[in-house]
């Protein structure tokens, strides 16, 4: 099938489509359509359950099509009317700009340090690296060590110790191993340095593996709650949206049990509208982003197929 | 040599970055103690504050020159007004008058525990904290060397609370360890609390509909008492869901784990689950007898189809939340309720929802018993395990300060003000949450009675606005109770429906007594805290796995198995546990 198939693109002849050739199509097109929905679904039951009437809400089980009851902005009012949330996105931006810009600059750095096959130091650096990868202080040495530095309730505390990433550094340093010594070597006699190598030779030649690197630490950034919750706990002026929006969600959760002021109400019905509007606020701009960004994983993907 | 020139540069901008972090890090440093100095430039000699305590009891001199910022860790909770209870009115008050800043750090709700056990395991505490999270108890703490033993500082510094302390000698003993130590700040009540957040509650429209409003249980009650009252309703329940046509019904919700921990239903059969007393005796209520009659009861009524068929898949449902889509959707007939489900308040007309229900107590079982236990808890007590500790980080001279501040909170006046917020006296009108409200009076006046009595209670123009939708609510938020200090409950609230329904609620809910709950001022020491969790986990995990097979029948319930369940958790040390929790009752009785 598959060489048939191979043959009739090459050619561009019309072909008589035999009927497992059909019935392959429609299978195909069938299986791909129902995961394409089983993706989507998920995410339109949030979006349209964040629209709905928060009391018919409270009460429906399953999935939700449409907006139950009147459609309602209200939850969305509260989310965004809510400051720590606006704070949230700020410090997110902030967050997020920062590990892309220097976070790339350094892995890429130090990826190409360790890629070089000259350098004297690129293989034990590349072991203790690796190191890293496998074993990690743990919790209480690297808060210490946070501590110590004087960084616990400050910005840094989040932008500094995961600046880098041991895999991502090893991911530049292997694309850049893979890619053939002549173009190096062709710049060197044209009398290029290692910077200029670096920033004008080799980087554009791995730009899509740039992007990954880019994306994961963005995504990585952007999901990112924990840290900060151990770091910032004494600065909630400098938490990032994550943080706001889980303990926005757990106080909703909580706040009958826990304060007895609280007590005298009923079930706060918006507060459960609030989970719904919360998780598409945290999550639109990155899955609006994500589409521009797809194009480089393809090309990430298709590199390694260039044939020498 | 350009290669180690690019290393250079890298080691570098990372030596440059971390150099930027120290100097942030300072920086914020520097302005803290900037701010200390500045109110450390106020000349306070006396307080107000202080010569209210003096009335009461024998205030010592304390010299109020020298400002201390005093860090204190507590949980967050909503507080409506403000997001960090440093801003709190009564706290802002106490730091005027006395001369300190008392700086509250929230952990990130949810985390709680692991930020309190990293801030323990690291050593950088602040200089109070809140118990509520810990999960190492007052005594081990102690131990360790990282909290103070306040006996000694309140015998000298703390005359309110040592008065309160005298004159109560049930509270008293809550605050003592067996050594004599005291732990932590408490809070003491003056009146017991009707309000308990939540309970069982049944659809009695169900049973008007069906009986054509001739509801008539065989206990003879108008409300379910009894395991054969609960039978009764039960069946009147499946047959209405069954009727209906609805896709999917629950006649009784139980949670995930087959019983609620905190007693509902099983007192009714006279047992509980966790420990319990009875005549003196410790009992760990899912290893008694009566346990056995509790789940052989609910696999009947399983088997019936009157227990929620899929109880045991709903793990992720907070006990007190379970399946919403059935409890608000009306297709659920007895289930657990937060207080405010009464009456028809989980209606929805535009629906077609009208459901009216009423909160009902534990069903006793009379085949075995003749009343219910009580484990209504009850919180009219003191423990080593609750309240405010004073860490070591906190310098001496600072927690005299600190204790004094908070003795205040302990007398009859500073009691009110903690209660029911600041008045005029304690410049209320200062106050930027009072000024926003409006209530440059104050939140509470004497009348001409002498009686107290809230001042925005005359102002419409707030309620009307929105600002003050419930006068105790606004109060709890200006005022300041999550501070340590004796609580009033002087003034009688004005009392709307919502008020009675959720008053016949507690009522109901607590109609049980509190008789065989386990004190909450009984402690276990460091070791046997240490002893009893390293055992209870298995147990715990084993109980729950075990109650769900035999009430859905996976495992059959019989005197044989029952005998090697019983076995099991003997095997899991259990008798071990109940020996200990025995030792600390008998311990708080001496």
């Amino acid at each position: 099938m598959g060489k048939h198939f191979f043959i009739k693109q090459q050619s561009g002849m019309v072909e008589k489509n035999s009927i497992s050739r059909i019935v392959f199509c429609i299978l195909n097109y069938a299986f791909f359509i129902l995961f394409s929905i089983l993706c989507v679904l998920p995410i339109w039951h949030v979006v349209m359950a964040s629209f709905s009437d928060p009391r018919v809400l409270m009460g429906t089980s399953g999935l939700v099509l449409k907006p139950l009851g009147e459609a309602t902005l209200e939850g969305y009012k509260l989310v965004i009317g809510n400051m720590a949330v606006l704070k949230g996105y700020l410090n997110t931006f902030i967050y997020v700009i920062w590990v892309a810009l220097a976070g790339t600059a350094l892995t890429t750095l130090a990826g190409f340090l360790i890629s070089r096959a000259d350098f004297m130091l690129a293989k034990p650096l590349s072991l203790f690296i690796l190191f890293t990868m496998m074993f990690s202080g743990g919790l209480i040495p690297s808060y210490m060590v946070i501590r110590q530095i004087g960084m616990i309730n400050t910005r840094w505390a989040l932008m500094i110790p995961g600046i880098t990433n041991a895999f991502y550094i090893m991911m530049i340093s292997g694309s850049l191993k893979s890619l053939p010594s002549s173009y190096e070597e062709s710049a060197k006699l044209d009398g290029a340095g290692p910077v200029t190598i670096m920033v004008r030779i080799l980087l554009p030649l791995i730009k899509a593996n740039l992007a990954v690197v880019v994306m994961f630490n963005v995504i990585g950034m952007w999901n990112s709650w924990y840290p900060a919750s151990i770091y910032l706990p004494r600065a909630r002026e400098l938490w990032p949206l994550q943080l706001v929006m889980r303990e926005m969600l757990i106080e909703n959760d909580m706040k009958s049990v826990i304060t007895s002021s609280d007590t005298k109400n009923a079930v706060d019905f918006v507060a459960n509208l609030c989970k719904y509007c919360v998780t598409v606020v945290g999550t639109l701009p990155i899955l609006c982003a994500y589409p521009f960004a797809q194009r480089y994983f393809v090309a990430g993907v298709q590199m390694g197929g260039v044939k020498g | 040599m350009k290669r180690k020139a690019l290393a250079v540069i890298m080691a570098a901008a990372m030596v440059f970055g971390l150099a930027g972090c120290g100097q942030d890090g300072a920086d914020s440093k520097e302005s803290s103690s900037g701010s200390g100095e500045e109110a450390s430039g106020q000349d306070k000699e006396s307080s107000s504050g202080a010569e209210d305590a003096e009335d009461e009891s024998q205030a010592p001199e304390i010299d109020l020159s020298e400002h201390y910022d005093i860090s204190i860790w507590r949980y967050k909770e909503d507080f409506k007004y403000y997001d960090n209870l440093s801003e709190q009115p009564v706290a802002w008050y106490l730091n005027r008058e006395y001369n300190i800043s008392l700086n509250y750090e929230h952990p990130a709700t949810g985390n709680e525990i692991s930020d309190l056990n990293l801030m323990m395991s690291t050593g950088d505490y602040t200089d109070v904290v809140e118990m509520s999270y810990s999960q190492d108890g007052s005594a081990s703490l102690y131990e360790d060397g990282v909290i103070y033993d306040l006996a000694p500082y309140i015998d000298q510094y703390m005359p309110n609370l040592k008065m309160r302390m005298e004159a109560n000698a049930e509270f008293a003993k809550g605050m003592h360890d067996a050594e004599g130590h005291i732990f932590t700040l408490p809070v003491n009540q003056t009146v017991e609390p009707n309000n308990m957040w939540g309970g069982l509650v049944y659809r009695r429209d169900i049973l008007e509909t069906m009986t054509g409003g001739n509801v008539a249980f065989p206990s003879g009650n108008d409300q379910p008492t009894t395991v054969e009252d609960w039978d009764y309703m039960l069946e009147l329940m499946k047959q209405y869901f069954e009727s209906s046509g609805l896709p999917d019904y629950a006649c009784l919700i139980i949670p995930a784990k087959g019983y609620f921990d905190t007693g509902e239903l099983l007192s009714g059969f006279g047992t509980t689950g966790t420990y319990m007393v009875v005549d003196d005796t410790v009992y760990f209520g899912p290893y008694t007898d009566n346990f056995y009659n509790y789940l052989s009861k609910m696999h009947e009524w399983y088997e019936k189809g009157y227990v929620y068929q899929d109880f045991a898949s709903r793990t992720n449902d907070i006990f007190y939340l379970p399946n919403t889509a059935l409890t608000y959707g009306g297709a659920a007939g007895v289930f657990y309720g937060t207080q405010g489900c009464s009456g028809d308040r989980m209606s929805n007309p535009e629906y077609g929802l009208n459901v009216l229900v009423e909160p009902c107590s534990a069903p006793v079982d009379t085949e075995h018993l003749e009343k219910g236990y009580g484990i209504y808890s009850y919180t009219d007590s003191t423990s080593i395990n609750q309240g405010w500790a004073v860490t070591k980080a906190c310098e001496e001279d600072k927690l005299i300060r600190f204790l004094t501040a908070m003795d205040w909170l302990y007398s009859d006046y500073g009691s009110l003000v903690r209660s029911y917020g600041l008045t005029e006296k304690e410049g209320a009108a200062e106050n930027p949450y009072y000024q926003e409200l409006g209530l440059t009076e104050g939140a509470w006046h004497y009348d001409e009675d002498g009686n107290i009595v809230p001042n925005d209670l005359t102002n419409e123009e707030l309620i009307e606005a929105g600002e003050v939708e419930d006068l105790s609510i606004s109060i709890w938020n200006l005022a300041g109770n999550q501070l340590p200090g004796m609580r009033r409950n002087d003034i009688e609230f004005p009392k709307g429906t919502d008020t009675l329904l959720n008053e016949h609620e507690s009522e109901v809910w607590a109609s049980c007594g509190h008789e065989n709950v386990f004190p909450i001022g009984a402690y276990l020491t460091a070791q046997e805290s240490q002893e009893h969790t390293s055992r209870m986990t298995t147990i715990s995990d084993y109980v729950g796995t075990m109650a769900v097979k035999f009430i859905t029948g996976s495992e059959k319930l019989d005197e044989t198995s029952w005998a090697k369940y019983k076995e099991q958790l003997k095997a899991y040390g259990v008798e071990d546990n109940i020996a200990i929790y025995q030792t600390a009752y008998d311990r708080f009785n001496q």
